[in-house]
């Protein structure tokens, strides 16, 4: 971890005299023009060393390279999307902490800006530090990986992981599911539930209708909600899964008999499940808006962020188990290709 | 309403003309647009006076004034529109027919350009690695068109600019269903980020189009029309120019003297 946070600090030293350039050659009124083309040059200086030499001038005095993962040579658009990434990641490091105080400091229109920084500042810091192999997101979504530089390629995840990336954690019916498993398996819930569909699809339309009463809007979404326990409840304790567990080879299991929980224990699991997926969202945004007039709704905004990330900690730190799996004594594996299930 | 991410589909190969109109705004915005629209200012209603008319004067130059496009030439070379006009409003000099493609650079604020690059990346790219760089771009400009046409069609007597790229933009989005029927798009929903159907999505943006009040300053007929435009020029694109990256089916021959069946090439 030295040597990433050794390489980084060489080359922000770097991206800070980069951004000389823009200050000199872009006038006063356009900061945010100057931000573009400091961020550009930034991402340029990524791209143009990774590509050739594989590392940049921080990661060659590190002693550290960015390899791609199971094949020889980083693809030239793998290597400017990192590169324009990590540009800007590095900017917003480096922002987040001076929007904070500027917003403190009086700047009322900088605390929505402040917010968005800071949480993607924590993101990405969580996404090293969270992996066991030092590998941020934005290396997940290029198919890279920072190495020592005398690694041979091809590089693959088995040479990495005798400290496993994702903590494989077996139960007596089977490895339970990842945590990126079961965030694409709830991004595709909606793939087989016209129902849910269409309740979505009115509470869209309503909000889009001007003037509309907020209690109304307020009704819908409780509507959705019920909608949403019935359908969850229903599925899963008649088949043990939703359409996205079962694109991803998942199922939703009682862990002391193995069968699809039953109908109470899959209710409890719904309603618990419901809190972080869309009540405390709905919440945090509705008291956004409420706190111009109403500024104890900060304290509620607090709560339901943490709780959020309380949940999502819970699924992405190995216990792989929210709330709503250990109130109902259920567990999310994956199923083997004997039981012939997966896609 | 539904804001999208990405579709479900990889693209096949880089969608340099989509990356090549995001920059191609993007540099305009920074650049060439009046500064004060770099502070938010227009999005917070909070441009002073001398910013809010150096603003509208880029607009009228570069945007399209449907009442000048009526009457085929500007303001300041005579046009007459329905409203009495006032002295401090600008008037620039310009070429009315080439507003018809500078319209679909100029942005009014962060977020409109945001919003419409996010849109445009999307279902840009998606279109794009259908149909090739070229015949993308054509159909971007060409839909881009026809859609603020449609929106001065309802406002032949309007002074107010036009400007943004959601007409073509709209355009995209109305080819992609031709293309990708079937696709799923990534999309925060309100309180929620799931994978909806795109005929979904897309059909919820046209339907809510017709709920856009006319106060917002939204030119959502141009959407509407744009998104029309791009369907119907994409099925006879989609006819005359196939996807070029499509897997050949396998052929078979059988043979006359045998009743074997021969591949139509060797293995």
């Amino acid at each position: 971890m030295g040597q990433r946070i050794g390489a980084r600090t060489v080359d922000m030293v770097v991206g800070v005299v980069l951004f000389v350039i823009p200050y000199l050659t872009v006038s006063n009124d356009r900061d945010l023009a100057r931000l573009f083309l400091g961020v550009s040059l930034l991402a340029a200086y990524e791209t143009v060393f990774v590509l050739t030499v594989g590392s940049t001038p921080g990661k060659i005095i590190a002693g550290t390279r960015v390899a791609a993962l199971d094949h020889t040579g980083i693809d030239p658009g793998d290597a400017i999307k990192r590169g324009l990434m990590v540009a800007a990641s590095s900017v917003i490091l480096i922002l987040s902490p001076l929007l904070v105080l500027g917003a403190a400091a009086g700047g009322g229109g900088l605390a929505v800006l402040a917010l968005v920084a800071t949480a993607i500042a924590a993101g990405i810091l969580v996404s090293v530090f969270g992996s066991a192999i030092r590998r941020s997101f934005i290396d997940r979504l290029c198919g890279t990986v920072v190495v020592v530089r005398t690694t041979p390629d091809p590089v693959s995840m088995s040479m990495l992981t005798e400290s496993r990336e994702e903590l494989r954690v077996d139960t007596r019916w089977g490895p339970l599911a990842t945590f990126a498993e079961r965030r694409r398996a709830r991004a595709s819930r909606l793939d087989d539930a016209p129902v849910l569909v269409l309740v979505l699809l009115a509470v869209v339309f309503a909000t889009s209708i001007p003037d509309l009463s907020r209690w109304v809007v307020f009704a819908l979404v409780a509507g959705w909600e019920v909608v949403f326990v019935i359908d969850e409840t229903w599925r899963i304790s008649r088949r043990g899964r939703t359409s996205g567990h079962r694109e991803l080879g998942l199922a939703v299991v009682d862990l002391r008999t193995g069968e699809a929980p039953s109908p109470g224990r899959s209710l409890v699991r719904a309603v618990l499940l419901s809190l972080p997926l869309y009540l405390l969202p709905v919440g945090a945004i509705a008291s956004v808006r409420l706190m111009a007039d109403h500024p104890m709704m900060l304290v509620v905004l607090i709560v339901c962020l943490a709780l959020i990330l309380g949940f999502l900690g819970s699924l992405r730190m190995g216990l792989g188990r929210g709330l709503h799996d250990l109130a109902a004594n259920t567990v999310v594996i994956e199923l083997s290709d004997a039981a012939g299930t997966r896609g | 309403m539904a804001l999208p991410l990405h579709d479900d589909a990889p693209t096949r190969r880089v969608p340099w003309m989509t990356i090549t109109l995001i920059l191609v705004n993007v540099v305009i915005f920074l650049f060439l647009q009046p500064a004060s629209l770099q502070g938010g200012g227009s999005d917070s209603k909070t441009l002073t006076g001398s910013e809010s008319a150096e603003v509208q004067a880029f607009d009228a130059k570069w945007g399209v004034v449907p009442c000048e496009l009526q009457q085929h030439k500007s303001l300041a070379d005579g046009a007459r529109c329905g409203s009495q006009r006032s002295p401090e409003e600008p008037t620039p000099a310009k070429v009315v027919l080439l507003s018809l493609l500078t319209h679909m650079f100029v942005h009014g604020s962060i977020l409109h350009l945001a919003g419409n690059m996010l849109f445009l990346w999307v279902f840009g790219a998606a279109v794009e690695d259908r149909l090739t760089p070229v015949p993308f771009a054509l159909l971007y400009l060409v839909t881009g068109v026809i859609a603020v046409l449609g929106h001065a069609a309802f406002h032949w007597n309007d002074m107010v600019p036009v400007i943004g790229a959601s007409g073509a933009i709209a355009g995209l989005m109305g080819a992609y269903l031709v293309f990708r029927p079937r696709g799923r798009v990534l999309s925060i929903v309100l309180w929620t980020v799931v994978y909806l159907p795109a005929w979904m999505l897309l059909g919820l943006f046209f339907a809510t189009q017709f709920l856009t009040p006319a106060s917002d300053g939204v030119a959502w007929e141009a959407h509407a029309v744009g998104m029309g435009a791009g369907f119907l020029f994409a099925l006879i694109l989609a006819r005359f120019f196939p996807d070029p990256l499509a897997p050949v089916p396998p052929r078979t021959i059988r043979s006359a003297a045998t009743d074997w069946v021969l591949p139509s090439a060797p293995p």
